[in-house]
């Protein structure tokens, strides 16, 4: 399983959890939120619930946005197939997802704003009502106060003893709950209360509240009664204006808050802290609604920008699997369909896509198919052409060289490479030696012969070569496609035919000539015997003469039918095996005594033993060795080098000389019968050499050189046959096949 | 020449922010279980500090119930939950009345009210040492364990529904956080004669 498919096994089943898990946060958190609106008192319960299912919706929603946001920037900026379309649908998803949404929340702001003015304007008239009714109880304070101080003028000269007496009055007339008179130290004279009753040990005034007074300030506040609920204290001064002897006192005094103004104050207070209570409750509750609003907002956005994702994302996937899919066509995979989940228009259209593929693939397969067929019928048709041991040349109509085996540029001796486009003529150009072979070809192309034979003659780096072609127009429904020309190398067989020419002609004529010859050489010399001592000095000198001439001529004779005898029925090879090096060394000494210092050999390593006739062996070498000494004509005598060298299983021996060497014209036919530079020569010599050597399974020839010539023998060091008449008849069967 | 002051204000600012946060709250000080032959009782003190925030509320006629709880547990394994052999429970209503500038306590205990001119009075009232919990010893069984445990917060089903949040978030209202969560006091096992 490869490491792709084994992530994507984990991350798949992840996805799953992570999506579920965000998706079922979300809708909780809007329904939570939907219940905390409709039932605000429930909203207390349910704000954790809405926190962490909104933190847990709206962390998995930014985090699936964000990695999205960051795949499709990667692919935008990576060029990939769809990435463009995919951020314009994005794009215009997301537009059409947000701008409502931030339409809405605008004017959501701006009405609860609305609603918030109109509250604080409540709160104002309400603080105003507050004012009115201190502003009331600040009279009934004033009136309070003056009938206070009505009273103290009473209560200000009266002795102590009678203090109790007018208090007590005092206060059932000014309807006060209690009177207390203090001296100006604060210490208690006087007493009478309805809300108290008298202590052992009077308690003294407030030093604070004796303080102020004493400064002539009159002290006056509301306070709570456990009982009668909230009272007010007045304090006031008395200063005894009537008699100096009098002495300034202290007049405190609790008041009942009249009803109407203790309900008034009640009701206003409940009305405040009513109002101010709903006021914060209103403002708490926008807070909530806020923090309800804002989550919403981001759940409703995060929820609008996932879905563009989501959806943009599912309506690309066909169009992106289809440019997968193109590309994969483009790159000549046929074979993966793209996985079509949708029934929509763009399923039918992937549908068709994978139709259109597979119809690719079968006519892709056809096509290798065919091509495979092509290439093997190629291959082989160009193993069977580079097997044969004919060249093959194949033109096109246009006369362009399309094809050549490997045997044709072989036996052309020119690397003809076949480019298309270039015209046979173009390719002689390159290659002159070949002309003769294409002039034929154009003569008869011209001529409109649809099959022809020809014997051409080159001349190739190898000598003059004898060609046997034969040609015919490719015809295809009566239509011309082409040219093919077969053409073989015959020159071997011309030689073995001329060979064979030959040895039929010098067995002739030593079978013609050399019966007479005997008879005449005796007749001649028994004449001059004879007649010789009979006839006068003159007469027998003549005699002399003509027997000598007849004699001598006739020994020529005699070597030349035997020469012709020699090549004609040259003996059959007995083999066995031979030490090259001491055959070569023998041979070699024998020409050194006759000629020192003009010959030399070199063995180059331990030469191998070779499965030859060393008579005939023998015979090569002196004749070569003799031809190298010679090749300077009479006058002097050349240097002959003899290298010897095993390679392989073949042993080469070079013989070089520094003579006049072979002229241009020769070279080609130096070893064929009568070919020979030496005035006197049969011209059977190179013949003879070559048929042994190719009676050794072996080749000879003639190497270029600047002075001399150089002839290179190799012979293998086994034969492939053990029967050695095998190779008679080879040559026998080429003659008869000539 | 920034980078170095930035840390040591940055560092300020967090610890000026834990203070401002752990400042409010209601703490328990001194728990203390006293025993004689007879009778076990409880004294503990509870401070209150309210934020700006409670007090904001106070003032803007959200009553604040507070409660004040001692329990006696009797001891159960993990697994089993601690039967409350006795309990008590001492309710405040704290509220300000905008008229008069002053707070209204009520101690639903004793059925009394006071009215206070600032909170700090108020928040001593409430704050005064008492004897909360006062049982017979007799009462509890000889071979059991028990504890006692003390608790004072504020409480959140007295508080309009759209206060609650704050009560029921208190990482997100650390001002609201006014729990003084429990504390334990273990009772010494008397031994079998």
């Amino acid at each position: 399983m490869s490491a792709e498919k084994k992530r994507s096994l984990i991350r798949h089943p992840l996805a799953v959890v992570i999506t579920t898990t965000g998706a079922i946060a979300t809708l909780a958190a809007f329904a939570l939120l939907a219940m905390a609106i409709h039932t605000p008192d429930s909203i207390g319960q349910l704000f954790p619930f809405i926190v962490i299912s909104s933190i847990i919706g709206l962390t998995i929603l930014f985090s699936t946005i964000s990695l999205s946001l960051y795949q499709l920037t990667r692919k935008f900026f990576a060029g990939e197939a769809g990435a463009k379309l995919h951020t314009r649908f994005v794009g215009i998803f997301v537009s059409l997802g947000l701008i409502p949404i931030l339409i809405i929340s605008l004017f959501t702001t701006q009405i609860l704003k609305q609603q918030d003015r109109g509250e604080e304007e409540i709160q104002h008239a309400l603080e105003g009502s507050r004012e009115l009714y201190k502003t009331a109880l600040n009279e009934k304070k004033k009136r309070i106060i003056e009938n206070l101080y009505q009273l103290g003028d009473a209560l200000s000269a009266p002795p102590r003893s009678m203090v109790d007496l007018l208090l007590e009055e005092a206060r059932e007339e000014s309807k006060a709950m209690e009177l207390v008179l203090y001296d100006i130290s604060g210490q208690q004279i006087g007493f009478s209360s309805l809300i108290a009753e008298p202590e052992l040990v009077p308690t003294p005034l407030d030093p604070l509240i004796v303080n102020q007074v004493n400064k002539g300030l009159d002290y006056h506040k509301i306070r709570t009664h456990e009982e009668q609920g909230e009272i007010l204290h007045v304090v006031i001064p008395i200063h005894n204006l009537r008699s100096d002897s009098g002495e300034s006192r202290i007049l405190s005094s609790y008041y009942n808050i009249p009803k109407q103004l203790e309900l008034g104050q009640q009701k206003i207070n409940d009305a405040v802290m009513r109002n101010k209570k709903r006021l914060y409750l209103d403002d708490q509750r926008n807070t909530v609604h806020n923090i309800a609003f804002v989550l919403l907002l981001l759940l409703s956005l995060l929820s609008a920008l996932w879905f563009a994702f989501y959806s943009t994302r599912r309506l690309i996937a066909p169009i992106h699997q289809l440019a997968k899919g193109t590309k994969s066509v483009a790159a000549g995979i046929y074979n993966q369909p793209i996985t079509n989940s949708s029934h929509d228009d763009l399923g039918f259209l992937v549908q068709s896509f994978n139709d259109m593929m597979l119809n690719l693939d079968h006519t892709h397969k056809n096509l290798k198919e065919s091509q495979d067929f092509i290439e093997h019928q190629h291959t082989r048709l160009e193993g069977i052409l580079s097997h044969l041991s004919s060249g093959v040349m194949v033109l096109d109509p246009q006369r362009r060289l399309e094809r050549a085996n490997t045997m044709a540029c072989t036996i052309l001796d020119s690397k003809i490479t076949p480019s298309p486009g270039t015209p046979i003529g173009v390719v002689t150009q390159d290659h002159p030696t070949i002309a003769p072979l294409t002039d034929s070809l154009r003569l008869h192309i011209q001529q409109g012969t649809h099959e022809w034979s020809d014997s051409i003659t080159l001349t190739t780096s190898k000598g003059v070569r004898h060609l046997f072609c034969r040609g015919t127009s490719l015809l295809e429904h009566g239509e011309l496609e082409g040219y093919v020309v077969v053409f073989d190398d015959v020159t071997e067989l011309v030689a073995a035919q001329k060979n064979a020419a030959w040895s039929e002609v010098a067995r002739r004529l030593a079978h013609e000539i050399k019966n007479p010859l005997t008879p005449i050489q005796l007749s001649a010399d028994r004449l001059r015997h004879r007649y010789l001592s009979k006839m006068d000095a003159e007469e027998g000198k003549v005699l002399d003469r003509a027997t000598h001439t007849i004699i001598q001529q006739v020994d020529t004779l005699k070597r030349m039918v035997q020469a012709f005898s020699d090549y004609a029925r040259a003996p059959k090879v007995q083999l066995a095996l031979v030490n090259p090096t001491q055959l070569l060394e023998e041979v070699v000494e024998l020409y050194q005594a006759q000629h020192p210092g003009h010959i030399t050999l070199n063995i180059e390593g331990a030469l191998h033993e070779i499965e030859a006739d060393s008579d005939r062996l023998r015979q090569i070498l002196n004749n070569l060795i003799k031809n190298g000494l010679e090749s300077c004509g009479e006058k002097r005598v050349a240097d002959v080098t003899l290298r010897a060298s095993t390679e392989g299983a073949t042993l080469r021996i070079k013989i070089c000389d520094n003579g006049g060497g072979i002229e241009e014209s020769l070279r080609s036919q130096i070893f064929e019968p009568y070919a020979t530079t030496k005035p006197k020569g049969t011209g059977l010599g190179l013949a003879i050499v070559k048929r042994i050597i190719e009676e050794h399974n072996g080749e000879i020839e003639l190497i270029d050189r600047e002075q001399g010539s150089c002839f290179l023998l190799q012979l293998p060091n086994r034969h492939h046959t053990n029967n050695p008449n095998q190779i008679e008849m080879s040559l026998e069967e080429k003659s008869s096949q000539t | 020449m920034k980078q170095p002051l930035l840390l040591p204000l940055l560092f300020s600012a967090l610890l000026s922010l834990f203070a401002s946060v752990s400042s409010a709250g209601i703490t328990l000080s001194e728990p203390k279980l006293y025993e004689s032959d007879s009778r076990i009782w409880v004294n503990v003190e509870f401070k209150y500090e309210l934020g700006n925030e409670v007090i904001d509320a106070m003032k803007n006629g959200i009553p604040l119930v507070f409660h004040a709880e001692y329990r006696i547990e009797e001891m159960k394994p993990l697994w089993e939950e601690n039967p409350i052999t006795h309990t008590i429970e001492h309710r405040f209503i704290l509220s300000y009345r905008e008229f008069t500038n002053r707070y209204y306590l009520i101690s639903l205990q004793n059925n009394t009210h006071g009215t206070y001119d600032n909170l700090s009075d108020a928040l001593a009232r409430m704050e005064r040492r008492h004897t909360a919990l006062n049982i017979d010893r007799n009462t509890l069984e000889r071979n059991s364990n028990y504890q006692a445990r003390v608790r004072a917060s504020l409480d959140g089903s007295a508080l309009p529904g759209l206060i609650r949040p704050y009560l029921y978030t208190p990482y997100l209202w650390p001002q609201w956080k006014l729990d003084s969560g429990w504390h334990t006091l273990p009772i010494p096992k008397v031994k079998t004669p």
